[in-house]
C-alpha cells in the first residue's frame, strides 16, 4: 500500500458536521477501493486540510473523492523519510 | 354401415355405440384429450394438445401418439374413421355423432320461455352431474381453465332450465327442481327459494333406507395370499407387485396380508401416495421416512440442480433408509401415483430389505412415466413377483354377498368388481356407475354424516382425523359417533389418528358429487388452514383463488430445489407461469418474476435471450408501477443471464446495494445514483453483474421520461465492451461523450473517450486525434488523467514512428508520479504488445513484468489476465497462474469473444 497525502481546500470553513457528513459519504467508497485514512490536519482557520490515506495508489484515492463529492486540490503518493 | 356413437360428456364420461356402452381408457389424460377434441369441435395442433396435458418431463408427443391410438380403437367404425390427425393437427369428425352437450345447446337456442315443458325436462334429464366429472384436472392449467369456463357456461343453462322448470310447476314437483338448484348454486337466494317452496308444498322429503352389509368377507384372493405368505416363512427380500383396476381388491388383500405378518410380530411400515402428490417430491415415500425417523432435511444453499447433485441426494436419502430398515413389510400403495423421486428411490430400495408390497393400476401407470420406468426396473429383479388380480367369478361373488338374493344381475353388471358388487347389493336393487350408486348412498344418510364424509372427501383418500374435525362443526363427542358410523356403513376406515375412504372410487365419487361453488367455498376454507405449500396450491387453486395458488406454488418450488429435485421446481414454476397472467397488476408482474427466478433457478432456460428479454419487460413494467424492489430483481436476474452465465445467483446482496442507491433520492436523482453506482464497480472489475442490472434499471428510468446523463451510456458502453461487442460499445460511448459534452461533465466525456480509445486499440487503430481531446480535458484537473493521455499520445507517436523511446518513458514517468496503478498498467501492456508484434520479445516480457507488478498491487483482473498471456507467449512462463486466475474476469472475455469473431 501506498502513504497518499491529499490536501483539500475549501471556500467557506468546515463545520464538524460537515465533517462527519464527508466522511459517511466517504466511508463506503473507501472501503470499495480499498483506501484506509490514517490521519487529517486541519487549518486553524478551517478552510485547509491535510489528509493521509493508505491506498493502493493516488487514483483510488482521487476516485472515492470525486464518488463522495469532496473536494481536493491535489493528491499525491508520499514516501516516509 | 357403421353403428351410431353418442359421447355423453355431462356427469361422467360415456360412449355408447349402438347400445352398448364402451369401456374407456383408465388414463384420465386420455379422457380428457377426447373431451377436449369434442368440444374444441376444430383440428387442434398438436404442441397445443401436448401443452394441454402433458408436463415437459413426460415426453409429451409421445405420450399424445399413445392417448390418440387409444381413442382411435374406440371412436372409429369399421371403415369410418372419425379420429383425423396428420402431423400437425388432429380433429374429430362428429357429424354422425350424437354429443349430450350439443344436443342442449341446440335445444336451447331458443328463449326457454318458448320451449315446451317435455322438451326442457329432458334437456335436464341429460345433465347427469357436472361437465367431465372427475376429470377437470388442475394440474394442467390451460385444460383446467377450459374444463371451468365450459362448466360455467352449461351450469348457467342448467341453471336457467331449472328455474324455467321451478317457474311452471305447482310447489310440490317444483320442489325437486328447486332442490336440484341448491345442490348447482347454493346462494342465499335459491336456499331462500327452496324454503319456501318446502313450507307451501307441505310434502315430507322421503327418506331412504341405508342397507348396512356385515363385514364383507374374504374371497377370491387366495392364491395370491398364498403367494405373499411365502415371505413370511422364507424372509428373504422380496418384491411383489400387486396389479389390477380400482375396486378390484387390492388394498383387502393388502390389509389380510398386513394383519397375518403384523400377528407374527413383523414390523409393516405402510405408504399411500396421492393424485395430488405427483409434484411433490418424496411424497410418495414421507411415511416412511416420518416412520423411520430419518429427516428429509432441505439443503442449506438453494443452488441450481443438477443431475449429478440429485443422485447423490437420492443415494444419501437410500443409504438413511437402509441403515434404518430392519427385517420388515413396506406396502407402498398406488405407485401410479408416485413422484419422480419416490419413483427412483423405490426402484433402489427394491429388492434389498424385507418384502415390499407394491400396488399399482396399470391403466392409470401410462399417466406416469417415472413410475412406469420404475416398474419395469423392478420386474427385471430377481426377487420380483407380479401378483394380476382377476374379476370374480360368479361363484366368489356369490360368496362375497352371502344373503343377497339377486347375485345374478349384481355379477353380471359388476363385471366382478367386488367394490362395484358391494355397492350394487347396497343399492338394493338400484342400478347406475359405481359413482352414481355412492352417490345415491350418500343422500340417504343423515345430513350430519353426508357433511363429514364431504369434507373428508375433499381432504383425499386418507386424511387426518385431528384435520377433518376442524372443518366440521360438531362437538367432539358427536364427531367421532359420526366418524364410527361412517366405519360401520363401510365408507371409511379408521386407524389411530387417520380415516381412510374403504376406497379411493368412494372418496372420488362423493367429492365429484359436490356442486362447482359449493366446492369451491369448501376448498377455501381448507386452503386457509393449511400450511403445506403442495396442499396449499392444490387447495387454493380449486377455490379460485389464483394468486394464492401461484405463491404456493412458488413455495413449494423452493422446497423442491432445497430437496435437489428440480424438475419438480421447473414444474411448479410453469405451472405458476400458466396462472399468473389471469392476475392483476402489480400481483401479476410481481408473482412472474418470482417464478421466473424459480424457473431459472431449476434449470438453465433453453433460449437465455429471450427469457433475459422477459426479464427485462417484467422489471420495466415493475418500475413503471413503482414496485422498485421487484424491479431491481428483474434487472439483476437479468444481468446474471447475460452475464455470469452458469454462476450463484444471489438477489439479496444485490438488493442490498440497489436499496442503498434509492434512499438517495427521487427518480432523477436514481439515474445518477445507479450510474456512480454502476461505474464504481465497473472501475474496480467487481461484480459486474451488478454493474449491469445498475445500467438496466437507470436505462428503464431514461425510458420513462427521466434525464438522459451521459454516465448511464458510460457504464453501457463499458460493459459492452467487456461484453466483446464492440460495435454496440462504440455507439454508447460515442453517445456518452457527447452527451457529457452537453452536459458539461468533463470527467466523464474523459472516460467515455478513454474507452473509445481503448477501443480503438484493440481492434489495433493507433490515432492519436481523439487522444489530442483528452489531454485537453485532462488539463483542466489535476489528477492522473493529463500525464495518463500525454503517455498515450507519445505511445501512438511511437508506434507511428513519431516519437523517441526515451519520450516514452519520460512520458510513462510522469504518469507514474501522478500514480494511477491501474492506467500505468494499461499503457505499460499496449506498449508491450507493440513491443511484441515488433519482435521484441525480451522488452515486451520486461514491460509485461512491470503491468503484472502493478496490477497486483491494484487487483485488477483484465490487466493481470492480459499480463500473465503475454508472458506466457514471450517468454512460456506462467501458464499455471494464468489458468488459476478468475475466469470470468470481464477483460478476458472480451479478449476470447475478440479472438472468436476474428477465427
Amino acid at each position: 500500500m501506498e502513504h497518499v497525502v491529499v490536501e483539500r481546500e475549501f471556500e467557506q470553513p468546515v463545520t464538524d458536521e460537515d465533517l462527519q457528513a464527508m466522511a459517511d459519504r466517504a466511508s463506503g467508497c473507501y472501503e470499495n477501493l480499498r483506501v484506509t485514512r490514517i490521519r487529517s490536519y486541519l487549518s486553524l482557520d478551517r478552510k485547509r486540510m491535510v489528509c493521509e490515506y493508505l491506498a493502493p495508489d493516488a487514483e483510488s484515492v482521487r476516485n472515492a473523492s470525486d464518488r463522495a463529492k469532496i473536494p481536493y486540490v491535489r493528491v499525491w503518493t508520499a514516501t516516509m523519510l | 354401415m357403421a353403428e351410431a356413437l353418442q359421447i355423453r360428456l355431462l356427469g361422467e364420461q360415456e360412449l355408447v355405440r349402438g347400445d352398448v356402452a364402451l369401456t374407456l381408457p383408465p388414463s384420465r389424460k386420455t379422457r380428457a384429450l377426447l373431451a377436449y377434441l369434442v368440444l374444441s369441435r376444430r383440428p387442434v395442433r398438436r404442441d397445443r394438445l401436448c401443452e394441454l396435458l402433458w408436463d415437459v418431463a413426460d415426453d409429451p408427443r409421445a405420450a399424445l401418439r399413445w392417448s390418440l391410438s387409444k381413442l382411435r380403437e374406440l371412436v372409429d367404425s369399421d371403415g369410418h374413421p372419425r379420429l383425423l390427425a396428420d402431423r400437425e393437427s388432429v380433429r374429430l369428425a362428429l357429424d354422425d355423432v350424437r354429443v349430450d352437450v350439443f344436443e342442449v345447446q341446440k335445444l336451447t337456442q331458443r328463449p326457454l320461455a318458448e320451449l315446451p315443458t317435455a322438451e326442457l325436462e329432458g334437456a335436464l334429464e341429460a345433465f347427469r352431474g357436472e361437465l367431465l366429472e372427475g376429470l377437470e384436472l388442475p394440474d394442467f392449467h390451460a385444460y383446467y381453465a377450459f374444463c371451468l369456463s365450459e362448466r360455467a357456461s352449461l351450469q348457467r343453462l342448467q341453471t336457467e332450465i331449472l328455474n324455467e322448470l321451478i317457474a311452471r310447476h305447482p310447489p310440490e314437483r317444483a320442489l325437486g327442481y328447486a332442490r336440484r338448484l341448491v345442490e348447482l348454486d347454493p346462494s342465499e337466494g335459491a336456499r331462500a327459494q327452496f324454503q319456501r317452496l318446502l313450507q307451501r308444498s307441505a310434502e315430507p322429503l322421503p327418506a331412504r333406507v341405508v342397507r348396512v352389509l356385515e363385514a364383507a368377507p374374504f374371497v377370491g384372493r387366495a392364491a395370491e395370499l398364498a403367494e405373499l405368505r411365502t415371505w413370511l416363512s422364507a424372509r428373504t427380500p422380496r418384491v411383489f407387485t400387486l396389479e389390477g383396476e380400482a375396486g378390484l381388491g387390492k388394498s383387502t388383500l393388502v390389509a389380510r396380508f398386513v394383519s397375518e405378518a403384523e400377528r407374527e410380530g413383523v414390523r409393516v411400515l405402510r405408504c399411500a401416495a396421492r393424485e395430488l402428490d405427483r409434484g411433490s417430491p418424496y411424497a410418495g415415500l414421507q411415511p416412511l421416512f416420518a416412520a423411520l425417523g430419518v429427516a428429509l432435511e432441505l439443503d442449506a444453499v438453494q443452488r441450481p440442480a443438477d443431475e449429478g447433485e440429485e443422485q447423490r441426494a437420492l443415494a444419501r436419502r437410500l443409504q438413511a433408509l437402509l441403515e434404518k430398515l430392519p427385517d420388515c413389510v413396506i406396502v407402498l400403495e398406488d405407485l401410479h401415483w408416485f413422484d419422480r423421486m419416490s419413483a427412483e428411490l423405490t426402484y433402489r430400495l427394491a429388492g434389498q430389505r424385507g418384502c415390499l408390497v407394491i400396488t399399482l393400476r396399470p391403466g392409470e401407470l401410462v399417466d406416469n412415466a417415472h413410475a412406469r420406468r420404475c416398474l419395469a426396473a423392478i420386474r427385471e429383479l430377481p426377487a420380483h413377483e407380479s401378483l394380476v388380480l382377476a374379476p370374480l367369478s360368479h361363484e366368489e361373488t356369490l360368496a362375497l354377498l352371502p344373503g343377497v338374493t339377486d347375485v345374478a344381475r349384481i355379477h353380471r353388471e359388476s363385471a366382478g368388481n367386488p367394490l362395484y358388487a358391494l355397492e350394487l347389493a347396497r343399492a338394493d336393487g338400484s342400478s347406475g356407475s359405481l359413482a352414481a350408486l355412492v352417490r345415491t348412498r350418500l343422500e340417504g344418510l343423515p345430513s350430519v354424516l353426508q357433511d363429514v364424509l364431504r369434507w373428508a372427501a375433499l381432504l383425499g383418500v386418507e386424511l387426518g382425523v385431528d384435520r377433518l374435525q376442524s372443518l366440521v362443526a360438531l362437538e367432539p363427542e358427536s364427531f367421532v359417533e359420526a366418524l364410527e358410523q361412517l366405519a360401520r356403513l363401510g365408507f371409511l376406515q379408521l386407524e389411530h389418528d387417520r380415516a381412510r375412504f374403504a376406497h379411493e372410487v368412494v372418496a372420488r365419487a362423493i367429492y365429484d358429487g359436490l356442486s362447482g361453488p359449493r366446492r369451491r367455498l369448501m376448498h377455501a376454507r381448507v386452503s386457509r388452514q393449511t400450511t403445506d405449500a403442495a396442499e396449499l396450491a392444490h387447495h387454493a387453486l380449486l377455490a379460485g383463488d389464483t394468486e394464492a395458488a401461484v405463491r404456493a406454488c412458488i413455495a413449494a418450488g423452493h422446497r423442491c430445489l432445497g430437496l435437489l429435485a428440480s424438475a419438480e421446481a421447473l414444474a411448479l414454476a410453469q405451472r405458476g407461469l400458466g396462472y399468473v397472467r389471469s392476475l392483476p397488476q402489480p400481483s401479476a408482474c410481481v408473482l412472474e418474476l418470482d417464478l421466473q427466478e424459480l424457473s431459472l433457478l431449476a434449470r438453465r432456460p433453453q433460449d437465455p435471450e429471450a427469457f433475459a428479454a422477459r426479464l427485462g419487460e417484467l422489471a420495466v413494467q415493475a418500475l413503471a408501477m413503482s414496485e422498485l424492489a421487484c424491479a431491481r430483481r428483474g434487472f439483476y436476474l437479468q444481468a446474471f443471464l447475460q452475464w455470469e452465465r452458469g454462476e450463484v445467483v444471489d438477489t439479496r446482496r444485490y438488493s442490498r446495494e440497489a436499496e442503498r442507491c434509492s434512499r438517495l433520492s427521487e427518480p432523477g436523482e436514481r439515474v445518477r445514483a445507479l450510474a456512480d453506482a454502476s461505474h464504481c464497480l465497473i472501475a474496480l472489475e467487481r461484480d459486474l453483474t451488478d454493474a449491469q442490472a445498475f445500467v438496466s434499471e437507470a436505462e428503464a428510468l431514461i425510458a420513462s421520461g427521466q434525464p438522459d446523463i451521459a454516465g448511464v451510456s458510460l457504464c453501457r458502453g463499458a460493459m459492452e465492451l467487456y461484453r466483446g461487442d464492440y460495435q454496440a460499445a462504440e455507439q454508447a460511448l460515442t453517445h456518452a461523450s457527447e452527451r457529457a459534452r452537453v452536459q458539461q461533465e468533463r470527467l466523464i466525456e474523459f472516460f467515455a473517450l478513454e474507452w473509445l480509445a481503448e477501443l480503438e486499440l484493440a481492434r489495433g487503430v493507433w490515432t492519436e486525434e481523439r487522444v489530442t481531446l483528452m489531454v485537453a480535458l485532462g488539463e483542466t484537473r489535476a489528477g492522473s488523467e493529463a500525464p495518463f493521455a500525454r503517455a498515450l499520445r507519445t505511445l501512438i507517436r511511437h508506434a507511428n514512428g513519431r516519437a523517441q523511446e526515451a519520450e516514452l518513458v519520460e512520458a510513462m514517468a510522469a504518469l507514474e508520479t501522478a500514480d494511477s496503478k491501474h492506467r500505468q498498467a494499461r499503457l505499460l501492456l499496449h506498449w508491450a504488445e507493440l513491443l511484441y508484434a515488433r519482435g521484441q520479445r525480451a522488452q515486451a516480457a520486461e514491460r509485461a513484468r512491470e503491468a503484472l507488478a502493478l496490477a497486483e498491487r491494484v487487483e485488477r483482473g483484465s490487466e493481470l489476465m492480459i499480463a500473465r498471456a503475454l508472458l506466457l507467449q514471450c517468454t512460456g512462463e506462467g501458464r499455471e497462474q494464468l489458468e488459476s486466475l478468475h475466469t470470468g474476469s470481464a477483460r478476458a472475455l472480451a479478449l476470447r469473444a475478440k479472438a472468436l469473431s476474428e477465427a
